[in-house]
């Protein structure tokens, strides 16, 4: 018989439960998906240019780019795949009704599926990041040390994006809510208000998806500034560009603001 | 000694409905209690309060004497709960469902690959093992939800209507394992609307409606507190009124209901002498076929309690 002193602590529970999800995603449909369209991003960036006539860049820092600049939709879309279904479901598809009655804390269940996401995201994000190196370095002959920086910003950005789609998902009643609400806010909220800061002049640094700019930025060298571009006698407009801190910062930020409400959340949540 | 489970002043409400009413209930060790009562009774509610799935509005509960309101790990460290029907995260077999759950409450390794295979054989799921649940019917998922609550050996068992779903031979299947689990030095709470199961299985039963708690006997006084036991007797010849007033006569007959042309139920009261010489009257008067008791104690208080408490 297994006794009170025989269930393991918090953390062991945090990382026993990150295994199985890791677990459980790796066997998932949404795991072959996102794979698959990692696979399709590389395939249609690699071979449509050649049959277009038209010559990669020989920089490979630019060439680099133009793969890079894919990797924002490839984050909401694991969020969304790894995430945003992660609390909900265990509501609505009644899974709660066997896990919750075990010896286990809500909010360790909470971290180690989060850090499944990450988990597993990561990986897909780390295949993209290095065929793209591969790929640079047979065509450029080279690859930009930034790289590494690149990818850097990209997990800050899944760190945030996915403890958003978790906050949603300790909210809402159902998967498709927290799916829907996570396009809503991230593809069209965030774009529309920050255009719209940008238009009147405000910095749109604590945006989120203003901070991910982080992860194409990165590849320059140097990192650019924000700059502004005089457009007749009183039209000027101001490319907004995250400072390397600052992006860390703000994405740091929505991550753990976001966690704390979740947390919260899917505590009080009963059946 | 602390009870299994201690149930005090336990409030459950939902907006101004009270589902459950200030429960106080104590489950002694190594006893088999029934949990009774109609459909929105608050039986789940209950056990939800009991499982962590749901924060009790007021009151307290404790498994093994600890608070399962303000420190659940511990509270649920020893107790295997199945309730309502739980769904199983659909692409993992057996095999790491029970792995997954296993790990989590500790178990080692080794441990875990012979338990694993005890506990599917005992739900005859073993063939199963290793096919991804989601394919699986309702009935084979509670089966293997069973054998979760089972896998650690746990000092008390939880189950909310733990056969239902289940086909007549897996009703029969998981009522033996319940009964050789009766042998064990362990609690088991079950809620069930199958009387028979109640009867057949539990030492006492606790029955509620609208939120309260309407009994808490143990079987055997139930049997002894039941004024009447009914017996059905089928005849040969035809029962009409002069034969029925006659037999109300008898003093052991509290009352007799014609229920069809050649059947009665009488509401019967005496020792077995008593018994046997009824008998022997209806039958030279109307030619007995058949003499039984008809339906179950438990059923008859059941009835009479939910009646009174509408
Ligand atoms: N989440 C909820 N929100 C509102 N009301 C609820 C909720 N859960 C249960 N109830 C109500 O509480 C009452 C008790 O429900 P409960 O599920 O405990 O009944 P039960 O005794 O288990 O019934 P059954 O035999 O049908 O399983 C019902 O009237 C039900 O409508
Ligand atoms: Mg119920």
């Amino acid at each position: 018989m297994t006794t009170r002193e025989d269930t393991p602590s918090d953390i062991q529970q945090v990382c026993i439960v990150t295994r199985y999800e890791i677990e459980k995603h790796m066997q998932s449909r949404a795991f072959i998906g996102i794979m698959a369209l990692v696979s399709l991003i590389l395939v249609l960036l690699t071979v449509i240019r050649p049959i277009l006539g038209l010559d990669f860049s020989s920089d490979s820092a630019s060439f680099v780019s133009d793969y890079v600049s894919w990797v924002e939709i490839l984050v909401l879309i694991g969020a969304v795949a790894f995430a945003s279904g992660a609390l909900s479901s265990e509501f609505e598809k009644r899974t709660g009704l066997l896990m919750f009655p075990q010896p286990i804390k809500r909010e360790t269940y909470l971290i180690g599926k989060y850090l499944s996401a990450l988990v597993v995201i990561g990986a897909a994000l780390g295949v993209y990041y290095i065929v793209v190196a591969v790929l640079s370095l047979a065509i450029t002959g080279g690859v930009p040390a930034t790289i590494i920086l690149s990818f850097g910003f990209a997990m800050l950005y899944t760190i945030a994006a996915c403890a958003v789609a978790f906050l949603f998902s300790s909210i809402l009643k159902t998967n498709t809510a927290s799916i829907v609400a996570m396009v809503l806010v991230f593809m069209m909220v965030f774009s529309i208000v920050g255009a719209l800061l940008s238009m009147s002049n405000v910095d749109p640094f604590f945006m989120p998806s203003n901070a991910a700019g982080a992860i194409s930025y990165s590849l320059e060298d140097p990192y650019p500034v924000t700059s502004t571009t005089q457009m007749g006698q009183n039209m000027s407009t101001t490319n907004y560009v995250p400072s390397e801190l600052g992006a860390t910062l703000v994405l740091l930020g929505w991550a753990i603001g976001s966690l704390v409400v979740a947390v919260v959340a899917f505590k009080r949540r009963q059946f | 000694m602390t009870q299994a489970i201690q149930i005090e002043g336990l409030t459950k409400t939902y907006g101004d409905f009270i589902a459950v009413d200030s429960l106080s209930l104590n489950i002694s060790r190594n006893s088999f209690v029934g949990f009774l009562g109609p459909n929105g009774a608050g039986k789940s509610t209950t056990i939800k309060m009991l499982t962590n799935l749901t924060v009790a509005t007021s009151g307290k509960a404790f498994l093994n004497g600890i608070d399962v309101v303000k420190d659940p790990k511990t509270a649920l460290s020893e107790v295997g709960a199945v309730v309502e029907t739980p769904e199983f995260y659909p692409y993992l077999t057996p095999d790491k469902s029970l792995e997954y759950i296993a790990k989590l409450r500790g178990m080692k390794k080794d441990d875990i690959v012979v338990r694993t295979k005890e506990v599917l054989d005992l739900v005859k799921m073993s063939h199963e093992h290793d096919m991804k649940i989601g394919k699986f019917s309702k009935g084979m998922k509670q089966r293997v939800a069973i054998a979760q609550a089972l896998m650690f050996d746990p000092s008390i068992i939880i189950l909310d209507e733990p056969t239902s779903g289940l086909d007549p031979r897996g009703m029969v299947e998981v009522r033996e394992i319940l009964l050789d689990l009766k042998k064990r030095d362990l609690t088991i709470f079950m809620s069930s609307h199958l009387l028979n199961e109640v009867q057949g299985l539990c030492d006492s039963v606790a029955m509620m409606n609208h939120g309260k708690l309407l009994l808490n006997k143990s079987i055997d006084d139930l049997k002894k507190e039941l004024e009447y036991t009914r017996i059905q007797v089928d005849t040969i010849k035809h029962i009409d009124e002069a034969a029925r007033s006659h037999l109300s006569e008898n003093p052991c007959v509290g009352g007799v209901e014609v229920s069809a042309a050649n059947q009665i139920i009488i509401e019967f009261k005496g020792g077995p002498e008593d018994r046997n010489d009824l008998l022997r009257r209806i039958d030279s008067e109307l030619k007995v076929t058949s003499f039984f008791e008809h339906g179950n104690p438990l059923e008859e208080m059941y009835m009479g309690l939910i009646k009174e408490s509408r």
